[in-house]
């Protein structure tokens, strides 16, 4: 079996492709685009997870409660 | 290859444009750099990832579609001719892979083609994908701080793998038909890389809006400084590098002209991308006097501001690219400094007159120095030949002024605008107020200052115990 060169003792001039499965390129193009198609897909919904995850406290002020609170346990 | 000369040629081309490839790599790096020290803390990793990703985004694109573009496009279609056959360039040709240059196997390949693409296909498609990453990059700068990820990714296609390639196609290409009829010159891509991708950057800025606290409420533009201006003189000056093989990238570096000059014998040049005589020596003196026109106007007229002089170095190059393969390196030095007037002054006036935010100074520097670069080639060249072809229009001031709105305007701002616009009215364009506020590596940061938070109250209960002891 052989997935595409099966000697260099040829002329070397006749030889075209040098990539294994010779004849799959439509195949491979057309599995690639949807890799990424699908990346896009997924990005953006991380994305947008991740925003809404975010609580609208941009000084973290609730952050700094519980820290005041678990110190104050401490002590 | 059965014959040494030939042989030293294609092997050498495909060298030369292998080398230039690793040099325009730079440029990336230096964008990178310069874009996360022009970034505030808060949002350096954002910014640095957004850039990041544009280079595989853009590459499988420009592989997809991109190349095919290029050739396939030259005549419009429709303006001087139909869609060109490329069967060398579409994403499942075998010639788009390893190959030795035998006879083809896939249809509507001939012989002819093999042997002319098996050995340069794939660096000639690296060369030009790297400008591509530079115009998605360009954009890139402009908008840092406040744009989704996923809304620059879809930009940065759209610019690097279809606008720019389209007008490579018509304006940057032997027979393209702005070349054909227009007589449009732009050796080193004044405006099929620079004011293309400035002018897609403000149609972006328009609909995004500027970063919060950049304007007072009377609309007096406030100065939000990099982080880190080391850093971003250190990336000016790795794009500066880079820009050296972008420039050589442009030329052809070994071909015999001779026949088509009319000439019986054989007469062996380095070309531009229009197949007409230049040489590197030529474009050595030019880059460097440009450079130097640009930096020391630059630093006159901003009062020596570190971030300014570099970036208007980068526009003295871009405003004296479009004729660089031919101009006298005086003449290229005036014209590059020239060029960071035009930038300077047109970036504050723009800012100040309609609220612009554009973050580094992009615009300016690619988009305007750029347009103005192609208009004054038009002058400087008046009446040569823009190629070859005894047949096709001459250089003049009128086809460079149209050349450049084409590339500005029509290939650049418009569709920035609309595709931003389509992206802001599904609500995709902009982070949300809260995550700017909180910064964009919020994930990262939320660590970083709930850590904060309880090393500052761990220290004040320290300092008061010090106090009450």
């Amino acid at each position: 079996m052989s997935t595409g060169i099966t000697t260099w003792n040829t002329n070397l001039l006749d030889i075209g492709p040098l990539y294994p499965f010779v004849g799959s390129e439509m195949l491979l193009v057309s599995a690639a685009i949807a890799v990424w198609l699908i990346w896009h897909f997924l990005q953006a919904r991380a994305e947008a997870r991740e925003a809404a995850e975010l609580k609208p406290d941009p000084l973290h002020a609730e952050e700094m409660l519980q820290a005041l609170e678990k110190e104050n346990q401490r002590t | 290859m059965d014959n040494q000369l030939e042989a030293l040629t294609i092997i050498f081309t495909e060298t030369y444009y292998w080398i230039t490839v690793v040099l325009m790599f730079l440029i990336h790096v230096g964008f990178c750099m310069y874009e996360v020290g022009a970034s505030r803390r808060k949002n350096m990793l954002h910014t640095l990832m957004k850039n990041t990703m544009l280079i595989p985004l853009v590459t499988v694109t420009f592989y997809f579609f991109g190349w095919w573009i290029y050739f396939a496009f030259q005549n419009g279609p429709g303006i001087s001719g139909g869609l060109i056959e490329a069967p060398w360039a579409t994403p499942w040709s075998e010639l788009m892979g390893a190959h030795m240059g035998g006879a083809p196997v896939q249809g509507g390949l001939s012989g002819a083609d093999t042997m002319a693409w098996a050995r340069v296909n794939g660096v000639f498609w690296a060369a030009f994908l790297l400008f591509s990453w530079t115009a998605a990059s360009i954009v890139s700068g402009a908008v840092i701080e406040r744009i989704r990820s996923g809304a620059f990714w879809i930009l940065a296609i759209l610019i690097g793998s279809f606008c720019w390639v389209l007008d490579a196609a018509w304006g940057w290409s032997e027979n393209g038909w702005m070349v054909q009829k227009l007589g449009y010159h732009d050796a080193y891509a004044s405006g099929v890389i620079h004011a293309i991708a400035g002018g897609f950057a403000l149609g972006v800025l328009i609909h995004l809006g500027a970063r919060i606290g950049k304007f007072a409420p009377d609309g007096t533009p406030r100065d939000i400084r990099p982080h880190n201006p080391w850093l971003v003189t250190v990336g000016l000056f790795l794009i500066y590098t880079g820009f050296w093989g972008f420039y050589v990238a442009c030329n052809i570096p070994i071909i015999d002209i001779g026949p088509a000059a009319g000439m019986d014998s054989s007469f062996f040049s380095t070309t531009n991308i229009y197949l007409t005589p230049t040489s590197t020596s030529a474009i050595t003196f030019n880059f460097l006097m440009s450079l130097s026109g640009g930096l020391m106007v630059g630093y006159l007229i901003s009062k020596g501001d570190p971030f300014w002089t570099y970036s208007l170095g980068l526009a003295g190059v871009i405003g004296a690219s479009a004729g660089n393969d031919l101009y006298h390196p005086i003449q290229a030095m005036l014209i590059g400094g020239g060029a960071a007037i035009v930038a300077y002054k047109m970036h504050y006036w723009v800012e100040r007159t309609w609220q612009i935010d554009d973050a580094v100074g992009a615009v300016a520097v690619h988009g305007y120095a750029g347009f103005y670069g192609v208009v004054v080639a038009g002058f400087m060249l008046w009446g040569y030949p823009s190629s070859m072809h005894a047949d096709y229009a001459a250089i003049t001031p009128w086809g460079q002024l149209a050349g450049a709105v084409i590339m500005f305007f029509v290939l650049g701002f418009i569709p920035g605008y609309i595709a931003a616009g389509i992206l802001k009215r599904l609500g995709r364009l902009r982070v949300p107020e809260h995550v700017e506020l909180a910064g964009l590596d919020f994930g990262e940061n939320a660590e970083t200052e709930r850590a904060a938070g309880e090393i500052l109250v761990a220290e004040r209960r320290a300092a008061e115990k010090l106090v009450g002891d």
